[in-house]
């Protein structure tokens, strides 16, 4: 029940950040603009795009991965040792996801360039991408205790022989 | 033998293919439960493979690229925060789905709904749902089957330019008889082997094309930032506010796709699920190296002035294949491009199938027809031509909407109802039916808004507005309500 609140909570915050967002008045290519010369293509004009925008910006991700992160939360079930992890995990690509903002406030331009890209797009290949291996890591690893341990498996074997037994009345 | 002619040998090769494992798979579909469900047996490597295989559609192969060359870095959210929706996919659905599909003995993903919620009305509207959004997401594929065979057809001086009617009765033919013959069995097992094929030249082009720029990608990322920054960044040109609304559309909407979520149904063991998913994520992954590779190189050289400018965002790949790559890899790629479209298609029409014949009549208080794998046959060959005409007679313009609409439709509807509904007991049939609702509206909304020329602000993504506002609805109102009582096999699975 209490983790549904939270999710609760975090939806209608984010909800407000998405209307106060489109209750302001759009900045000049927020959303890009035809490129100049070739316009099969669209450019993004400069940074000062985001101005005022990055601290909401960061607000409506660092929420949706909080979100994320409460949604494996609460689906983790059985023995309930070691959840500190989930966490753990949740705070690493929320820092990541903050390290992005934050490499991309100082600009894109100055930025060094690290395995063929500049720090903040780097940091959403090589840092953002990875966590989805991490959070696969935690299933792999954790399935028996957090998802279908032995104890629910023998559960849903008794409920199987016992619905075997009524057979029909439960058919979909 | 002419490259065209290579090309066109590897695509006729493919399809011949597709129809001989639709005839294995027919002698092996002998009722309902085979054609739905392929009798719960299929095995880790297959489910895994099946899965991606869904995900990346002809999007994934011909759209992708083409939003890296208009779009510079932005559609990099969608390949960075779609395997974290396969996670969490499989935390949140693909224990309980399996085993509600093994106590119910459920054929389909409203069967799931209806036993979760004890509610004939909650089956009837995620029928309706899931029929909306394939008939939308069908159209979107079979039309670019058809763009693809139209080019491949036009540079083949035997064949010449062939109308899109004529591809799209020949693409949607193939499709349609393995889909016909072989149900879902035909479907995971042509996907198997779409998958490889995927896998297979994701990896070849992406060697390839990081070898046509000095530098590899580095040097493609130098030249496009010379261009334009912010499209070297990690919004690329649409925008911080528009990718935010990406991360949260093609996170958590992975987890509201019935062509997806079905296919957790199908496999052999409950516990199967604990490697299905690194299969998946690695299919994906590797599969996303080809939308990388050829929009940046592509976007690189147009800007570089080293190639013309493409007249359609979306030729980016069919450009890279004529230009710069072999010609036998460039036929592999036009039947990975097949693989990559038909792959999706085909769970389409199998649950399309399953919510017009099994669903629907029982929702409406009818039993479901006594011959119920003819009429499922039927069914798919009807939502083949229903999606065909939609392809057919809607302007270009409608199509895209149509595709977005899908995954909106799918997301909203489908990831508090089958998403949350299977972890939290407190969730109500109520809710349920007000969040398939306001999906259908608020997307169906959107579509019409943008096709009267509006853009929604900011990029933000109409199906993102309404996953929230659906979601919301869906947990508020369950919080706020008496939860409904439950069946003892439900109440039990919902403790597991």
């Amino acid at each position: 029940m209490k983790s549904y609140s939270v999710i609760f909570f975090l939806l209608i915050a984010l909800m407000g950040i998405v209307f106060t967002i489109l209750l302001q008045p759009a900045p000049d290519s927020i959303s890009g603009n035809l490129h100049p010369i070739f316009p099969s293509m669209s450019q993004g004009g400069d940074a000062s795009r985001h101005d005022g925008f990055l601290a909401l910006g960061w607000l409506f991700g660092a929420l949706q991965i909080i979100l994320f992160v409460v949604c494996i939360w609460v689906s983790i079930c059985g023995e309930k040792t070691h959840r500190w992890v989930v966490i753990v995990c949740g705070g690493a690509y929320l820092l990541i996801f903050t390290m992005l903002m934050i490499s991309y406030r100082q600009g894109v331009i100055e930025a060094p360039f690290i395995l063929g890209f500049p720090l903040p797009t780097t940091l959403l290949v090589f840092g953002m991408w990875p966590m989805a291996v991490v959070f696969s890591i935690l299933y792999v690893v954790k399935f028996r205790s957090w998802v279908y341990s032995s104890h629910d498996q023998e559960a849903f074997e008794n409920l199987k022989a016992e619905m075997n037994s009524k057979e029909g009345d439960y058919d979909a | 033998m002419t490259p065209n002619q290579i090309t066109l040998g590897f695509v006729f090769g493919y399809m011949a293919i597709c129809i001989a494992i639709g005839l294995w798979a027919w002698k092996r579909t002998t009722n309902t439960h085979d054609f739905f469900m392929a009798s719960r047996n299929l095995g880790v490597v297959i489910t895994g493979i099946a899965l991606f295989s869904s995900i990346m559609s002809g999007f994934g192969f011909v759209g992708g690229p083409g939003l890296v060359y208009r779009m510079g870095m932005s559609s990099f959210w969608i390949l960075v925060t779609t395997p974290i929706g396969w996670a969490l996919a499989f935390f949140l659905v693909a224990k309980r789905i399996r085993i509600l599909a093994e106590l119910r003995n459920a054929i389909s993903l409203p069967d799931i709904a209806a036993a979760r919620y004890s509610s004939e009305k909650v089956r009837g509207l995620v029928s309706l749902a899931i029929l909306c959004g394939v008939v939308a997401y069908l159209a979107t594929q079979i039309k670019a089957m058809a763009f693809v065979l139209q080019e491949i057809f036009a540079r083949n001086e035997m064949w010449g330019h062939e109308s899109v009617m004529f591809c799209v009765a020949i693409s949607s033919a193939v499709l349609v008889f393995y889909c016909v013959t072989g149900g879902i069995i035909a479907s995971v097992y042509t996907d198997l082997f779409q998958g490889i094929i995927m896998m297979l030249v994701a990896v070849l082009i992406f060697f390839t094309a990081i070898g046509e720029i000095d530098g590899g990608i580095g040097g493609m990322t130098h030249l496009i930032l010379a261009d334009n920054a912010e499209s070297a960044g990690p919004w690329g040109t649409l925008g911080m506010i528009g990718c935010l609304s990406w991360l949260l559309i093609f996170t958590l909407g992975v987890v509201g796709q019935p062509h997806v979520v079905t296919k957790m149904m199908m496999s052999r063991r409950v516990e199967d699920a604990r490697l299905t998913l690194p299969i998946t994520l690695g299919g994906y992954t590797l599969t996303a190296l080809l939308w990388i590779s050829i929009g940046l190189l592509m976007r690189a050289l147009v800007v570089s002035g080293d190639h013309a400018e493409l007249s359609r965002a979306d030729d980016a790949a069919a450009q890279f294949l004529q230009h710069y790559a072999h010609p036998v890899l460039a036929g592999l790629v036009f039947a990975g491009l097949f693989a990559a479209i038909m792959s999706t298609a085909d769970g389409f029409l199998n649950i399309g199938a399953a919510a017009l014949v099994h669903d629907l009549p029982k929702a409406l208080g009818f039993s479901a027809p006594r011959d119920e794998l003819f009429w499922a046959r039927i069914a798919t060959v009807g939502l083949a031509l229903l999606a065909a005409i939609c392809a057919l007679t809607s302007p270009s313009q409608l199509v895209g909407q149509l595709g977005a609409f899908g995954w909106g439709v799918f997301a909203s509807a489908l990831v508090p109802v089958i998403g949350f509904g299977l972890n939290w007991r407190g969730a109500t049939k109520k809710a349920a039916s007000a969040a398939i609702i306001s999906s259908l509206l608020i997307n169906g909304g959107f579509v019409v808004y943008q096709l009267m020329g509006f853009k929604i602000a900011y990029g933000i993504a109409g199906g993102a507005i309404a996953l929230l506002v659906s979601t919301t609805l869906f947990v508020g109102l369950s919080l706020f309500s008496k939860p409904d009582p439950l069946p003892r096999d439900i109440e039990e699975v919902m403790k597991f």
